[in-house]
């Protein structure tokens, strides 16, 4: 199991403990003020304030409904938050538009998985790359401006995908690849971009269990290499295996969070929800009788 | 086998189409005026009645006389001219009946100019001379009573458009025809030789486009659906159903806009500034009643909630016992009817044309959208604005642009509140 | 009947310069929808604005034909940002509605009475080509043979016209491969996808919108220059969904798709008529029949093309030129 303190010496698990919830970090890549957004009246998300350490792996749970989708969707700038700002590396987000938060750094994946079904697979993971000049309309006809970047694209787009282990899919459209090879790729995708943080929503979700057993694998050492990784997860076995930090949401709130053995054992968090975390349907009626 | 459903429908409605050009193919021949050939044309009123016996005379640029007419029983007249170019139309005051003059006396040559191929119509107003124009405010509280009439009659027609978005994400380009369908076949049954009073054959119209409605969705639509077509196909579909009914409507009917036999002529009742004829309050009536209707049936009925409740969601209301096709054929056939009765009710406001129903939809669209896609309440609210904007609009403005004003509307409303006004925002992710 | 004359009629309008000016039309529809996803029902409003532009530069201003058709072609990219800043983030259903609408807008505002100072109204503004017609180094009389003869002018706008197409069509072809082109392409496919890996998509689709109009742009000054002239009755509605029409039948997304399919839609739609009309001469036909026929091929083909439509979306929804198999990984 990937621990904090193997990715950042300076940073000990003790230190990280001791910090009080929903507070200060000692290293924070992301950090969140007073965000509040609603729809027609319901508070799909009000935190005051949010931190997450750099370098960890930070599962985001809770029931249906608790906000966690539309948390990752304000995050990147998809929606737009009543009030709140947010800081990414010192960097202020708030009112920024998706795509210079992914240029910031943060890029995100998707609970249906958006896989871009007419293009080839090596297509796909071209349109993460952020270096291609070309994509600029007024050097679109200047085949020599951008060729040799497209080699050194395509050369790191067949390293990733061999990583992921669909390498042999490369030149296939995208839409013929398995709902597992999807997952895949989308994340694959997203690693061009080479970003300092990806948010995951949802990874695993209906996804075979070796192959949710490779994707963690991949969380794993996308961390190791320093990345920073945010992910929704239902599946409390997967939380529990592989994240240095949970964050625990509820009604659109944090009802707590802190290291994974210490957050399953919170009586709070039982009631809410790991109680019938299993049951979706039940999950938003548990939310909404416990009132927090 | 769907397939071979598609190509029955497709034989059947070239079969109707064939029938009907031999049934009705020798009314529209002597109808024909021709195409291709440059003419003036004209009908000449006064009070609504059709004036007789009166000459036009038109000259050429150079002062040259080239054709004259004299106005039928009908009040109608027609004179072809030599090719395109600029003429001038004189009316031959004297000729004129006692009593009648022409509105404005300086109006006597009318200068126009003919391109290749058209027939060009000419107004000569006649009346009393006006001494007083009616003042702003009398001029805004007649527009705003119009305005209310389109309103109401739009609204009616645009229920069923938005009521199908809302239910399979449709947007049904066909839905005018549906419209002009409704009042042609009035028109064929009131005014043609068959002479049917208009209230019979306004509901025999509305019965026979209701079951056209049902008929599309059941014989074309559905078999699609089952084939998992793209929404983008669809569309694609009810562009070509559209250009279909169309022109063969354009075939049977002919060009020319034609009135219904009753109702036609009536004298204006004036309450203060608001003047109407006794049809015109009538409809307006009978138009807010079938709203208030269609709303309670929504709001009331179990079909009406179950159709609320697939437009809301289709999968749930599916998964929760809902026989989603059921309620979008009802829908089908109910908008289709809906949008026929307008149809009907705005051939005997203005007058009936092949074209009437495709004009409408754009404004139809700029309901809808205005209300906010998917909703019948939205529709009816989108419906009466855009009514009002643009008879209100012709207060200021030509008339000749009022749609400009509904379609300007339109494209705010979508700047301001792009989910409409009754529409809510939707999540992503 | 005389078959040779009816497919002499057709395959003359499917070579025609009317056939290219769809050609060019199409072209830009393929770009916006085909390539980019956009669903643009108002092209017909790009075509106008190519064509008035020229129109009023030349015969209202009496400026010069070279300036007037880049003016025309601005007013095009005005258009396309005017359109697409407020519309381009809203769903594709709404962006159809509001196009189809503004085109209808603009050509009412241009045949309005108060406009006619300016664009002439419902009368159009004539001889506006001279320039154009000064510049053709063909020799005068008459070329070809039988059906395909044409005079030395005719000759003249169908090479500049097809010379056009074949300009244009590389053009798209070239910014399709491009990095430019697979991001269009991949914003086609998924919007959010490509927003959330760090492209600004509403500019790659406002680029798009503004290149297809300019091409459609483009078909509007040379229907100007074909007629010398221009009149707000060739631009209805109606052309939107004819151009519509020929890109379909062609196949979205190719290359040859929207010029293959404009040829075949002027092929069909005069060997219909021609066709009508060769079997309305015939001597034996009822009289109701033949009056009615007599004068109605216009309407006749336009309802085939309805027929056509709805047959071509049942059966074979990918066009000629489509590849069937995108169809399913389609959205």
């Amino acid at each position: 199991m990937s621990d904090v303190t193997t990715v950042r010496p300076e940073v000990t698990r003790a230190a990280l403990e001791a910090a009080p919830p929903g507070r200060l970090k000692d290293d924070p890549i992301l950090i969140t003020f007073g965000m509040l957004k609603t729809f027609g009246g319901i508070r799909a998300v009000d935190i005051d304030h949010l931190e997450i350490e750099r370098g960890t792996i930070t599962a985001i749970i809770g029931p249906n409904g608790a906000g966690k989708t539309t948390l990752f969707n304000l995050l990147t700038g998809f929606d737009r938050p009543d009030r709140g700002a947010w800081r990414l590396d010192g960097r202020r987000l708030d009112g920024r538009a998706p795509h210079r938060v992914a240029r910031l750094g943060m890029v995100r994946t998707f609970q249906l998985t958006k896989s871009l079904s007419r293009l080839t697979v090596l297509e796909n993971m071209a349109v993460g790359a952020q270096t291609q000049r070309g994509e600029r309309l007024e050097r679109a006809l200047l085949r020599w401006l951008w060729r040799g970047e497209e080699a050194r694209v395509e050369a790191r787009a067949r390293e990733l995908l061999d990583r992921f282990g669909i390498a042999h899919m490369a030149d296939e459209q995208a839409g013929t690849l398995s709902g597992g090879q999807r997952k895949l790729l989308e994340m694959a995708r997203a690693l061009m971009a080479e970003p300092h943080l990806v948010m995951l929503d949802e990874p695993t979700a209906g996804v075979n269990p070796a192959l949710t057993e490779s994707l963690l694998e991949h969380m794993r050492a996308l961390n190791a290499r320093g990345v920073t990784v945010v992910f929704v997860e239902h599946n409390m076995d997967v939380v529990m295996d592989i994240s240095d930090w949970v964050v625990v949401m509820a009604q659109g709130r944090i009802l707590t969070e802190g290291p994974p053995e210490q957050v399953v054992a919170n009586e709070e968090v039982i009631d809410a929800y790991l109680g019938r975390a299993r049951d979706p349907a039940g999950g938003g009626e548990a939310g909404e009788a416990n009132d927090v | 086998m769907p397939n071979a459903r598609v190509l029955w429908a497709a034989v059947a409605l070239i079969a109707v189409a064939v029938c009907s050009l031999f049934l009705f193919g020798a009314v529209h021949a002597q109808d024909g005026d021709g195409d291709g050939e440059e003419a003036f044309s004209g009908t000449l009123r006064f009070g609504g009645e059709p004036v007789e016996g009166v000459r036009i005379v038109v000259a050429d640029a150079a002062g040259e006389a080239v054709g004259e007419a004299v106005s039928g029983a009908d009040g109608k007249w027609r004179i072809a001219l030599p090719g395109p170019g600029t003429y001038g139309a004189t009316i031959d005051t004297d000729t004129l009946p006692e009593g009648v003059t022409l509105r404005d006396p300086a109006r006597r040559t009318l200068e126009v100019t003919v391109t290749a191929g058209r027939s060009q119509p000419l107004i000569f107003a006649l009346g009393e001379p006006v001494a007083r124009g009616p003042t702003l405010p009398e001029q805004l509280a007649q527009a705003v009573l119009n305005g209310t009439k389109f309103g109401l009659i739009i609204a009616m027609c645009a229920i069923g458009l938005s009521l199908i978005f809302g239910l399979t994400g449709l947007i049904n380009f066909a839905h005018g025809e549906l419209v002009t369908l409704g009042a042609i076949l009035a028109w064929y049954l009131n005014a043609d030789t068959v002479g049917v009073p208009l209230i019979l054959a306004g509901a025999l119209a509305v019965l026979v486009a209701g079951a056209a409605g049902g008929g599309v969705e059941f014989s074309l639509l559905r078999p699609l659906r089952a084939r998992r077509l793209g929404g983008f196909q669809f569309m694609v579909v009810t562009i070509g159903l559209s250009l279909l009914v169309r022109h063969v409507l354009l075939l049977l009917f002919g060009p020319d806009r034609e009135r219904y036999v009753d109702y036609a002529l009536q004298a204006e009742w004036t309450f203060g500034p608001f003047a109407a004829t006794p049809r015109d309050l009538t409809i307006m009536a009978l138009s807010a009643a079938i709203l208030v209707a269609v709303a309670l049936f929504l709001q009331k009925a179990h079909t009406g909630k179950a159709i609320r409740a697939v437009a809301d969601n289709p999968d749930l209301a599916e998964s929760s016992g809902i026989d989603v096709d059921r309620v979008i054929l009802i829908v089908w056939v109910a908008g289709a009817a809906l949008a026929a009765v307008g149809g009907v009710f705005f051939g005997s406001v203005e007058a009936v044309d092949w074209l009437m129903g495709f004009r409408l939809l754009l404004l139809m669209f700029a309901a809808v959208v205005l209300g906010g896609l998917g909703t019948a309440y939205g529709a009816m609210v989108g419906g009466l604005l855009i009514g009002l904007v643009t008879e209100v609009s012709t207060v200021w403005a030509s008339p000749e642009i009022k749609a400009v004003f509904a379609l300007g509307v339109l494209v705010a409303a979508l700047l301001l509140r792009p989910q409409g006004l009754l529409g809510q925002r939707e999540r992503i992710g | 009947m005389e078959f040779d004359v009816i497919l002499g009629n057709a395959a003359r309008a499917g070579l025609g310069p009317q056939a290219a000016i769809f050609a060019l039309a199409a072209i830009g529809l393929n770009l916006h929808f085909g390539y980019a996803g956009l669903l643009n029902f108002g092209q017909v409003g790009f075509m106008m604005l190519g064509a008035y532009g020229t129109a009023i530069t030349v015969a209202t201003w009496g400026g010069s034909l070279w300036l007037g058709i880049p003016l025309g072609l601005g007013l095009c990219v005005a258009f396309a940002l005017a359109l697409g800043v407020p519309t381009l983030r809203l769903r594709s259903d709404y962006f159809a509605i509001t196009t189809i609408a503004a085109a209808e807008i603009m050509r009412l505002l241009i045949r309005s009475s108060p406009a006619t100072e300016l664009t002439g109204g419902p009368f159009g503004l004539q001889t506006i080509a001279n320039s154009f017609y000064d510049l053709n180094f063909l020799p005068d009389g008459r070329f070809g043979w039988g059906t395909f003869t044409y005079s030395s002018n005719q000759l003249w706008v169908m090479l500049v016209a097809w010379i056009l197409v074949c300009l244009c069509s590389a053009l798209v072809l070239g910014l399709i491969r491009s990095p430019w082109g697979r991001v269009v392409r991949a914003i086609r496919e998924d919007e959010d996808a490509v927003r959330s890996l760090g492209k600004n998509t509403v500019a790659y689709k406002l680029q798009a919108l503004a290149i297809g109009g300019v091409i459609a742009g483009l078909a509007g000054v040379i229907d100007a220059l074909q007629q010398s002239g221009v009149g707000s009755e060739n631009f209805e509605p109606q052309v939107t969904f004819f151009v519509w029409a020929a890109l379909i039948m062609g196949g979205l997304a190719t290359t040859v798709g929207p010029v293959v399919g404009a040829m075949l839609f002027w092929f069909l739609r005069e060997g219909v008529e021609s066709f009508i009309r060769e079997f309305s001469g015939l001597g034996w036909l009822p009289d109701g029949l033949a009056g009615f026929l007599d004068g109605a091929e216009g309407a006749i083909s336009i309802a085939l093309m309805g027929i056509g439509l709805i047959a071509l979306m049942a059966l074979w929804p990918q066009g000629v030129f489509g590849r069937r198999r995108d169809l399913h990984l389609g959205t």
